[in-house]
């Protein structure tokens, strides 16, 4: 291979990065400034131009991709602006579906396979939000969300009433709950537990942890708002109360939280995905007090 | 430090290398017939960098082109068209305001 064949050779390799429709005459004009470079560069070395001095000087002019980029710029698949926000949404499906394969093994979900899909799925949404941008600039601005405050009063008592609500009572006695939610409407004498299970410690722990999670968010009421021990609480309980979701889905699974069989069938994976759930939102408190930004006090706050 | 200070020149030269290259423009120039008059007046520029720019400038609308053939090798000369004329005349400009606000920054940082 003399040095003609290695320009052509590179300005075949450049042109194939190209749109269909300059790559003949940007490959026709680099052919030629090639040739005069080199020219150039024989001359100065005194000899005639051979492989290695057109291998020197195409080093220099950079890789075919890297150089076609140059002639022509294509946007990024991935906008480099949002590279941070897909590794943390690749991260976040990568633990959820670990997660949920740890809590329901059963089923016999392909793990790589629902990856691989999910990474998929992220650089087509993340393409079609770059291109959108692309397409109309300034459609979509920036909006302020939320103040520094996650967990405003308000919201805090919202919380307390539904966790009492929902969670706390449901469990304590679930027959009472559908029948009064739903105004003794449905049956429930499925839903009667098996003694073994009434007594057992599992079941003991995973009230008390409901209660201080209500306790938790009654703190925050009349704190006026979250602070680092209730956040970390948050956490822990979160954690403790997936985990011990997890285990209840075993245990319906061998038949041992209700007296129905049925019953357990039915509960055995809901208790799994929604202790996958609970446990995934402890992960999800974890990584924002990991993130959590806390810049110097803000001009309102130091006037006061 | 030394690395760091070459990567500030290249990011500072970065900037008026559309200015200098349309400063050359005004006679028709072949690429490397362009590198060699940038180098000779002071600003070397990279092959890989200047060939795909007057591409680019052309896409613009700031340059014409056109192919010579008759004589061997064959290779296409750009000059500075109507449009890059006025914005070479607006860069210009621009420029000495540039070179003035910077001098006077420069003189109060050095007091």
């Amino acid at each position: 291979m003399n040095a003609n064949d290695v320009i052509e050779s590179y300005v075949c390799d450049v042109a194939r990065c190209l749109p269909r429709g300059k790559r003949n005459d940007v490959a026709f004009e680099l052919r030629a400034l090639l040739g005069d470079e080199l020219a150039a560069k024989a001359q100065a070395a005194g000899r005639g131009p051979d492989r290695a001095m057109a291998m020197a000087l195409l080093k220099g002019f950079g890789r075919p991709a890297e150089v076609a980029g140059r002639y022509h710029q294509r946007p990024a698949l991935i906008d480099p602006a949002d590279t941070h926000h897909f590794l943390i949404w690749t991260l976040a499906g990568a633990v959820s579906i670990a997660v949920l394969s740890a809590m329901s093994p059963a089923d016999g979900r392909d793990s790589g396979d629902l990856f691989l899909k999910w990474l998929g799925a992220l650089v087509i949404v993340f393409a079609i939000i770059g291109w959108w941008r692309r397409r109309y600039p300034g459609a979509v601005g920036w909006r302020p969300k939320h103040g520094r405050e996650r967990m405003p009063r308000r919201y805090a008592v919202l919380a307390l009433i539904g966790t009492l609500v929902f969670p706390v009572f449901m469990y304590a006695a679930p027959q009472t709950f559908v029948r009064v939610v739903f105004l003794s409407a449905l049956p429930t004498s499925g839903l009667e537990l098996t003694q073994a299970f009434g007594k057992s410690g599992l079941r003991t722990a995973a009230m008390t942890i409901l209660i201080l999670l209500a306790a938790m968010y009654a703190a925050t009421v009349v704190q006026g708002g979250e602070r680092s021990w209730t956040r970390w609480a948050g956490v822990a309980l979160h954690g403790g109360l997936g985990l011990l979701l997890g285990a209840h889905g075993g245990l319906a699974g061998r038949g041992l939280v209700f007296v129905s069989p049925q019953a357990n069938q039915v509960a055995a994976p809901v208790f799994g995905l929604v202790g996958a759930f609970v446990l995934l939102c402890a992960f999800y408190d974890i990584y924002r007090e990991w993130a959590r930004i806390s810049p110097a006090p803000a001009l309102d706050d130091r006037r006061n | 430090m030394a690395e760091r200070d070459n990567a500030s020149l290249i990011e500072l030269r970065r900037g008026v290398l559309v200015l200098a290259v349309l400063s050359r423009l005004r006679t028709p120039q072949y690429g490397y017939s362009l590198r060699q008059a940038m180098a000779e007046g002071g600003m070397p520029i990279e092959e890989g960098t200047l060939y795909p720019l007057l591409r680019r400038l052309e896409a613009q609308g700031l340059l014409a082109s056109e192919w010579n053939i008759e004589n061997a090798p064959p290779r296409r000369y750009y000059r500075l068209n109507e449009e890059g004329e006025r914005t070479l005349a607006n860069l210009t400009d621009a420029w000495h305001d540039q070179v003035r606000v910077m001098d006077r920054l420069l003189e109060r940082s050095s007091q």
